[in-house]
């Protein structure tokens, strides 16, 4: 089990690593857009463009041989240092962690309560199938899906931030900084919960039901019932417990991504200045080096999340052996 | 003379699905004694697997549903003991003189004593104890049904592969089906367990009894299937084709291990199988099923030696080694959502007449000088039973012959030299 557990760490290391190559590379083949400015400027004031370039080459150490940028890149990153902010005038990692806690404020109980609900109305509708709750349940996960997050979270800003005025409209960070666990944060949070949490909890439920479904079915349920075992043994012990085994894959690492992909779009229509804002800023604004450090983010959360998946499905399944993988 | 431990009246089971109601059990009739071993047989789709099912109501129920019919499962502990347990829902056949039920020892069929509530039903006391009665498992509420299942009628399944939970060691669910039956300890329960692995003849059962089941080859997880159904020494153990999905030489260590323990302890069983020949070497007693209905059922010396019905003799005929040619008999199984009239098998039968087209499944007639009953309207009034007692591939010849134009609705009996030549590869 620890030899399992060292070398999935390792993996995922190797993963990280290779993720960091690729995106060198991209960087290399991608045209500056500052230099060609520069460039532009230095030609326009009269200046040698191709001292501008130089100058500018210098400066950022890109006169170097390829393998040696290669390399204090790759230790730059594994050392956290992370680059530059242009636009934040700031290392990119402090602009980062700054950021987080925003993101953590609203995504934190929306895995917990899409989880939970999500899994909960599944198992339930599970058990229950063909049932009029399993149908009720079945149309809202349908709705949940189909719905774009961006218009859901505008429309819900309009009718209970604008119209109705039960929630406020723009996001306060001081209530945020200074009141983190208040009903006034909560208040303001509450619409990014809801929207984020609808879609997930519509996939954890449709994704719980059709797992608890099979084992509803399964051939060793009816052994279990033919033991004598009933009520709740039979849900938790024979359905439940083997139906955690396909949905831990859901639970740590897809929920995470999911989550991380819908933040962008929740944090711009909310004006939350977390960690998708500031991406969304990056990109607006050409900040390289921001840019790539808040993409890393969700991808190590994945290589994080699928590490921690391939344990808890080893740790759930005794069929999986360490061995062999 | 005793009553059978377990006597099924009249079980209509049902499946309520999109493309309507599945009759997948059509008003069947079947009887265990104590220590017996009755085999059902029959064609996959015959209701066989279902019927054993709906005894202890292990079936997904919905879309599963026993709209009709009694199982009663005569066990006069059990009876006492869920009487107490369930005071309100007891039955007195004697007390309470219901109109049409007064008196009589077995109720008619449709016209069970009491009404839905009542699943227990007392039919003679001595005193105050009850000394006669039985538990009517088709009314019987889930938490009566847990005390019997497992307990007092056990089962084992067909595919062994999928039997055990695979989350669990086999050392835990054995454990679980011994202490959901008693008050043993974990240290008790463990040992039991390890007793009972041993019983089975799984070879070195302490240091298996944390293995998963993954970990073992399927006529080992049969065993140990076995194993978790005899934890609480069941009065009837039913068996789901347990032996089809392992190789022969397993299949029959299987079979012996089932006769050994049935032995020592002197359970009934309820054989479901579609392979006569397991059936000549285990079974007291056969029922033949076919489309939901019983077709012939008898001592097994009797049936074999004699098959009364048409359906019975064509199965006996597909066994390889009987001599002759072999026999396919063509056609399939009769819609079960909605059965044609008459007789299930007339469409494929070669003597069919007129009459088995009309009306219902003909009624079990007792055959003359054997213990064997059949649903076959040659053995009623004003037919000359000899006419079914053919060979079954030689009259399935001699209409396609004859009889080759006409067409009354069969389309089996038609078919050509061809299928009657192959070699019931179809099975
Ligand atoms: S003769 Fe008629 S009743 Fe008898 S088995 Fe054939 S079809 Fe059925």
């Amino acid at each position: 089990m620890r030899w399992y557990v060292i070398r999935r760490v390792a993996w995922a290391a190797v993963v990280a690593f290779v993720i960091l190559t690729i995106t060198f590379l991209f960087l290399e083949i991608t045209p500056d857009q500052q230099v060609a400015q520069l460039q532009f400027q230095a030609a326009q004031s009269g200046g040698d463009p191709e001292a501008a370039l130089d100058a500018y080459e210098q400066r950022r150490g890109l006169n170097q041989p390829l393998w040696d940028r290669y390399t204090e890149y790759v230790t730059n990153y594994v050392q956290g240092n992370w680059g530059w902010s242009d636009t934040r005038s700031e290392p990119v990692l402090d602009a980062i962690v700054a950021s987080l806690p925003y993101s953590i404020m609203y995504s934190a109980p929306s895995i917990v309560i899409s989880t939970v609900v999500g899994m909960g109305i599944g198992l339930y509708s599970a058990l229950n199938q063909y049932t009029k709750t399993d149908y009720a349940a079945t149309f809202v996960a349908f709705f949940g899906i189909s719905i774009p997050n961006f218009w859901f979270g505008i429309m819900l800003l309009l009718i209970f931030g604008e119209t109705l005025g039960w929630f406020p409209i723009i996001f306060q960070t001081s209530i945020a900084d200074t009141q983190t666990f208040s009903l006034a944060n909560l208040r303001q949070l509450f619409l990014p919960i809801v929207v984020l949490s609808t879609g997930a909890i519509a996939g954890n439920m449709r994704y719980a039901r059709a797992e608890a479904l099979e084992y509803v079915r399964a051939e060793f349920v009816k052994t279990a019932r033919a033991k004598g075992a009933t009520g709740w043994r039979m849900l938790s012990r024979h359905i439940l417990r083997p139906t955690l085994v396909p949905l831990s894959t859901l639970l740590v690492g897809d929920l995470l991504g999911l989550l991380l992909a819908s933040s962008l779009l929740v944090e711009v229509v909310f004006g939350i200045p977390g960690v998708g804002r500031l991406s969304y800023d990056a990109i607006i604004n050409q900040d390289t080096d921001l840019v790539l450090g808040t993409v890393f983010i969700p991808v190590f959360i994945s290589v994080v999340g699928n590490l921690l998946q391939d344990i808890a499905y080893t740790v759930l399944d005794p069929r999986i052996s360490y061995g062999d993988r | 003379m005793s009553d059978p431990l377990i006597s099924v009246k009249n079980l209509h089971t049902q499946f309520h699905t999109d493309d309507g109601t599945v009759r997948a059990v059509d008003g069947i009739d079947v009887d265990v004694s104590r220590g017996e071993t009755v085999c059902i047989v029959g064609e996959s789709g015959s209701g066989k697997t279902v019927t054993s099912e709906s005894i202890t109501k292990i079936l997904q129920m919905p879309p599963g549903d026993i709209p009709i019919g009694e199982v009663q499962f005569r066990d006069v502990e059990s009876v006492r003991e869920l009487a107490d347990q369930f005071p309100k829902r007891v039955f007195d056949v004697h007390e309470d003189d219901a109109p049409g039920t007064a008196g009589t020892d077995v109720p008619p069929e449709e016209d069970r004593p009491g009404d839905e509530k009542h699943f227990v039903i007392v039919e003679e006391r001595s005193g105050d104890r009850i000394s006669r009665g039985y538990i009517d498992m088709v009314r019987a509420p889930d938490n009566a049904l847990r005390k019997i299942r497992g307990g007092d009628i056990a089962h084992i399944f067909q595919n062994p592969q999928s039997a055990l939970n695979p989350v669990y060691t086999v050392g835990w669910q054995i454990v679980e089906a011994v202490q959901l039956h008693s008050d043993d300890d974990d240290e008790a329960a463990r040992e039991r367990a390890i007793d009972l692995l041993d019983r089975v003849g799984i070879p070195d059962a302490a240091a298996r009894f944390d293995d998963y089941p993954h970990e073992f080859s399927g006529g080992m997880k049969q065993r140990v299937i076995i194993a978790m159904a005899l934890a609480s020494n069941p009065d009837v153990l039913i068996a789901d084709e347990p032996t089809t999905a392992l190789d022969v030489t397993i299949q029959a260590q299987i079979l012996d291990l089932l006769a050994e323990i049935q032995e020592d302890l002197g359970m009934a069983i309820l054989f479901i199988t579609h392979d006569l020949g397991v059936v000549a070497e285990i079974a007291d007693r056969v029922v033949v099923m076919y489309a939901g209905k019983v077709m012939e059922s008898g001592e097994v010396f009797d049936l074999f030696e004699s098959p009364a019905h048409p359906y019975t003799r064509a199965l006996l005929e597909c066994l390889p080694g009987r001599g002759g040619d072999m026999v396919s008999i063509g056609g399939s199984l009769p819609s079960v959502t909605n059965p044609p009239d008459g007789c299930r098998f007339a469409p494929r039968c070669p003597h069919a007449v007129d009459d088995c087209f009309t009306g219902d499944q003909p009624p079990m007639y007792s055959v003359e000088g054997a213990d064997q009953e059949v649903s076959c309207v040659f053995y009623g009034d004003g037919y000359d039973e000899s006419v079914v007692q053919t060979e079954f591939a030689a009259a399935q010849n001699r209409t396609a012959r004859t009889d080759g134009g006409r067409t009354t609705g069969r389309r089996a009996g038609t078919d050509t030299d061809e299928s009657v030549r192959s070699d019931g590869g179809d099975r």
